[in-house]
């Protein structure tokens, strides 16, 4: 098994009477979706679709996904997944970069496509989903062979990573990283054809992608796609239909959380709920335990590499903050600035070396000379690995606080300022100085009485003098984007 | 139990819009009924108004179902109001509205 095609036809084969999509009352077996996804891939290969042309797919999760999906890899096709919220200005930046020359959508989003194709240059041809067969209906399509030689090491998809060198960088994948990191993941969490996952995390982007609707896929288990977060949606298919697995966003099960339903939710069917992308916060997960008897832990990934690490761990409640161990086959090093391995405890960078992750960014030689290192990937994330080899993260690079050439991690300050009774949250802050360095700041929200002095007091002895905030300010709230992500540029001086 | 006025919710909502989403008070100083609250108005988007909704149902104890959550009701402060209103109503005559969770 070489391909993702060859994959799909294989899982087909053995769990061919087995539900493979159940996307509201349509329930799709195996071997009918793999009719589904051939009668696609022979009409777009009608429609002179080729290996290595660009197909993007802009759809909300659902079976037209799936067999979008699968549907372009089998004719050799690279996907090029659109999250659709994208806009106008998006879509086109991103049809240019990947030279996109087919778009399989909806006529749901007929008007914003027209509009994309008629200012673009190139040619793009338009694939309705709405025209795709119905999935009980579909003809046999074995009798025409698309004869289609597809090489292991190459491109099955393309995404965009968001990095600071400003535009976002195309990442693609290749059939082998993306047949590393299912099997990595399938061993990992022990998935199994009897699990059922919630597939509500966007299939455009990896998390939900990889971890959700190509996961249960792989195992043959069967997939429960949202089309969008629905906090009600989400309870009633978990417990309607046993789900098994749930693989978010932090945000999700903390709505989950906060929410007030009118009697609870039935999640004892779940055996793994997880998130990644972001920390889930502790006192949200605390009260997800409570509500719903199972605690959120920690997946860690990137869509360079795919999946690095996730949470298994038995004693969950002491390391919720964790993102786990690293999944099989992943290597995972840290490194400290001066490219030494990191003591236990000590905070490096993460770098990572697996057959998932890619081997380099397209055009992108300076880049890649920055993070490709001696077969690593240095993902510029900050963390730390404790002596029972648990990876946590602290922070990204750019984060770090200059004071007179010391760098200083500002979440190891903020863990302090947050530990104080009276501290509900903190954010330390570089300030610049007129040397070139900078001052630390922490901005602070009370939950009681307290003054700047009593502050500065309480970290004395417990960090380095030098990470010592000298500029205190309080605040009633700390800017957030929609996800509970602090806003820290919106703290910045003069911002 | 007093009932609510269709003031009193919307500066509740108000309130809720600066505590949970961190929209600039200065923003929502000359907000009133005819505000939208998405688009060129105080520009929610799909996120944000599923955090507005956790915070309502917190501060007037409702319910919403997810699937209420269409454009119109957040046309304007007004119409998310009157909604609101109407679930007040119904959680003090006792109604759940839909069934299920």
């Amino acid at each position: 098994m070489k391909t993702i095609p060859q994959m799909f036809s294989s899982v087909a084969k053995l769990h061919a009477k087995r539900p493979a999509v159940v996307d509201g009352e349509k329930v799709v077996l195996y071997e009918i979706l793999e009719k589904r996804i051939r009668t696609l891939a022979l009409k777009l290969y009608r429609m002179g679709i080729r290996q290595g042309d660009r197909v993007a797919l802009l759809l909300p999760n659902g079976l037209d996904f799936v067999t979008g999906y699968f549907g372009i890899a089998a004719v050799g096709a690279i996907v090029v997944p659109m999250n659709d919220h994208y806009q106008h200005t998006e879509l086109l930046y991103f049809f240019d970069e990947c030279g996109v020359s087919l778009l399989i959508t909806s006529r749901d989003f007929a008007p914003i496509c027209r509009q994309v194709l008629s200012v673009r240059k190139s040619p793009c041809q338009l694939f309705w989903a709405e025209d795709l067969p119905d999935a009980c209906e579909s003809d046999d399509p074995s009798s025409e062979d698309l004869n289609v030689d597809i090489a292991q090491e190459t491109p099955v998809m393309y995404q965009f990573s968001s990095g600071s060198t400003g535009r976002p960088k195309r990442i693609g994948r290749t059939h082998k990283n993306l047949l590393f990191e299912l099997d990595s993941l399938i061993q990992t969490l022990r998935i199994t054809h009897e699990d059922r996952f919630l597939g509500v995390a966007p299939f455009s982007h990896v998390n939900g992608l990889m971890r959700s609707m190509m996961a249960s896929l792989r195992a043959g288990a069967a997939l429960y796609p949202l089309a969008r977060f629905d906090r009600q949606a989400i309870a009633e298919t978990v417990e309607r239909n046993r789900i098994s697995i749930f693989i978010g966003v932090p945000f999700m099960p903390s709505m989950l959380a906060k929410s007030h339903f009118r009697r609870r939710p039935d999640f004892s069917s779940l055996r793994l709920c997880m998130t990644a992308s972001a920390p889930m916060p502790k006192k949200l997960n605390q009260q997800f335990y409570e509500n719903f008897g199972i605690y959120v832990r920690q997946l860690y990934g990137s869509t360079e590499t795919g999946t690095i690490s996730a949470n298994l761990g038995l004693r969950i409640e002491g390391s919720l903050d964790s993102v786990g161990t690293p999944i099989a086959g992943v290597e995972v090093e840290v490194f400290t600035e001066d490219g030494q391995i990191a003591k236990s405890g000590e905070i490096g960078e993460f770098a990572v070396k697996s057959e998932a992750t890619i081997k380099s960014y397209d055009g992108l030689d300076e880049v890649n000379k920055e993070v490709f290192r001696d077969g690593y990937f240095l993902t510029g994330d900050l963390g730390k690995r404790d002596e029972e080899g648990l990876l946590y993260l602290v922070g990204r690079k750019k984060f770090f606080i200059n004071k007179g050439g010391y760098k200083i991690d500002p979440y190891e300050i903020e863990e302090i300022l947050e530990s104080h009774p009276r501290v509900d949250e903190a954010v330390a802050l570089g300030v610049p100085t007129p040397f070139g360095d900078e001052k630390v700041k922490a901005v602070i929200v009370l939950n009681g009485p307290c003054t700047e002095e009593e502050i500065v007091e309480y970290c004395r002895g417990k960090i380095a003098d030098f990470k010592i905030p000298s500029l205190v300010e309080f605040r009633d709230s700390l800017p957030k984007s929609p996800t509970g992500k602090i806003r820290r540029t919106m703290l910045l001086p003069g911002v | 139990m007093e009932k609510e006025l269709p003031l009193e919710v919307e500066r509740k909502i108000i309130r809720i819009l600066i505590s949970d989403l961190e929209i600039d008070p200065a923003i929502l100083s000359t907000a009133n009924s005819n505000t939208p609250l998405l688009g060129r108005g105080i520009g929610l988007n799909s996120v944000e108004t599923l955090t507005l909704v956790a915070g309502i149902e917190e501060t007037f104890h409702i319910q919403i179902d997810d699937a209420d959550l269409t454009a119109e009701l957040f046309t304007t402060l007004g119409t998310l109001t009157e909604f609101v209103l109407e679930k007040i109503t119904d959680r003090k005559n006792g109604s759940t509205g839909a069934d299920g969770l």
